[in-house]
């Protein structure tokens, strides 16, 4: 059954929202030290917002790349396994244009849930 | 090299560009020196005091050891340490050629690039897995630390900078 409204990323936003704008101005007149730890609070909940939105497209868009790149099925974390023993066997370096695709592709998913400003 | 794949070996997890940057060190391994120097071993932005007539004391020495003081250089280079001013790869305050000119006229010896960048990106996977052995502290129970969580996802910008940093070094 569908849940009301709010949608996960709507409470989310709402959560972060209050905890930015009142709970950390009235924490860092208190204690700084749990103003700065409620930042990362407030960075963590827009992390999980990012990854309840993007993350299920991401990581199917990762798995049939790795499907293409291995020849094989499996669990996302069976074939990040066999890639990362490949690499490590020596039998893909960065000279492999097809590895490097599917890792700026795989990077660049993950980096716009985990801090989209970073470059 | 090999502290740092045991590390990733015990984190459990696969990682595939974590294995791409090493194996790339590995093959480009610089030739050890003759003489070992000092090296501080966490020389950042973060670690060091500055004022009107330069820097005034560096902080944190308990991870001094002999090796190639190169690797002060590289740490200090890695973008997690530029804290936004990423145009400036040196410490968030200069570029790489001017941070190896003034080490030369310092006193130190003649800075080869190549070796530099090696060791910009050994500084960079370096990082990336304490980012995930953090997390790990606070997985195992060891420390119970929603911040130490937090740094976790932080392993991915230094992957985002492997890549570009593994470009630039073909």
């Amino acid at each position: 059954m569908a849940q009301d409204r709010p949608t996960e990323s709507e409470l989310l936003i709402a959560i972060a929202d209050f905890l930015r704008e009142e709970a950390t101005p009235a924490l860092d007149r208190a204690d700084p030290r749990l103003g700065f730890q409620m930042r990362v609070a407030v960075n963590s909940l827009a992390i999980l917002e990012r990854e309840g939105r993007l993350g299920p497209a991401a990581d199917a868009r990762e798995q049939a790349r790795l499907v293409a790149l291995l020849g094989h099925d499996g669990t996302l974390e069976d074939l990040n396994r066999a890639l990362a023993r490949q690499i490590r066997a020596g039998q893909r370096d960065e000279r492999d244009a097809a590895m490097m695709a599917h890792l700026d592709a795989t990077t660049a998913d993950k980096i716009a849930i985990a801090n989209p400003k970073w470059r | 090299m090999a502290i740092l794949y045991r590390s990733l070996d015990h984190l459990g997890a696969p990682q595939p560009v974590f294995e791409l940057a090493l194996a790339w060190l590995d093959r480009r391994k610089p030739a050890p020196l003759h003489r070992p120097l000092l090296v501080h071993g966490d020389y950042r932005t973060g670690n060091y005091l500055v004022d009107e007539d330069g820097v005034s004391a560096i902080l944190d020495w308990e991870l001094a050891h002999l090796g190639d003081p190169m690797e002060d250089l590289g740490w200090l280079c890695v973008k997690s340490w530029r804290f936004g001013a990423v145009d400036k790869p040196a410490g968030g305050f200069g570029s790489r050629e001017e941070l190896w000119a003034a080490y030369e006229r310092a006193g130190g010896g003649r800075v080869d690039p190549a070796r530099a960048h090696w060791w910009e990106v050994f500084g960079t996977v370096h990082w990336g897995i304490i980012c995930l052995n953090q997390a790990f502290k606070h997985l195992s129970g060891s420390i119970k630390s929603m911040e130490h969580a937090s740094i976790g996802r932080r392993a991915v910008e230094t992957e985002v900078d492997l890549l570009q940093l593994l470009r630039e070094g073909n």
